[in-house]
């Protein structure tokens, strides 16, 4: 028997992932493009400043993405989701925080801020999967 | 928090999926539920009442109480 939860589910996370892939590459158009424009021009701080966090716009169409994703679920599946994002938080603060003390006091070479969100990415993708594997 | 899920699943010839069609969520959601878990929210609960046409506390029972019981 098909269970149109499933189904509805399924087709949310489709379009979930369209509308992410979209966003996405959008967002990191806009850092590209915000890269290059504060490389490249010889402008004041500020304009700088303001070309960096430009891509918090499209960001935010993220963000946005994920909350209906989150909306359309059912209350065990936005658990596994907290859960994922809260053990990827904690993994990303923790280890950023460590490999800070690294840089700072054993020196270690610098690594860009710039990764922090796809390492995020990476490991809330890697808890997402094993949680609902767990539950399969 | 212990449940009959399964036992009154069982009982009316019910697959996971079924109950979850009936419920409106994942057939991961009742399987967490049927296993322990996941304790579902006090609206889920009652809507698992419904489809069962049974009172809450005879799906649903405390650990404690029902150790007590045994």
């Amino acid at each position: 028997m098909s269970n149109d939860f499933e189904n509805t589910r399924g087709r949310a996370a489709v379009k979930l992932f369209r509308e992410m892939l979209v966003v996405g590459f959008v967002y990191v158009g806009a850092v590209f493009a915000s890269s290059v424009a504060i490389k490249m021009l010889d402008q004041p701080q500020w304009v700088a400043a303001l070309l960096a966090f430009a891509p918090i716009v499209p960001a935010t169409f993220m963000v946005s993405v994920q909350l209906r994703y989150m909306r359309a679920t059912d209350e065990f599946e936005r658990r596994l989701q907290s859960e994922s994002l809260i053990i990827a938080a904690a993994v990303v603060v923790f280890a950023s925080l460590a490999y800070g003390q690294l840089e700072d006091l054993a020196g270690f070479p610098d690594i860009s801020l710039m990764f922090v969100f796809p390492a995020f990415c990476i490991v809330w993708s890697i808890a997402s999967i094993v949680l609902h594997l767990r539950h399969k | 928090m212990r449940n009959r899920l399964k036992v009154l699943r069982a009982e009316r010839n019910w697959s996971q999926a079924d109950l979850a069609d009936k419920l409106d969520v994942s057939r991961q959601s009742v399987n967490a539920i049927e296993t322990g878990k996941y304790d579902p929210s006090l609206p889920l609960a009652f809507r698992i009442a419904k489809v069962f046409a049974l009172p809450i506390e005879q799906i649903f029972s405390d650990d404690e109480v029902a150790q007590a019981a045994e």
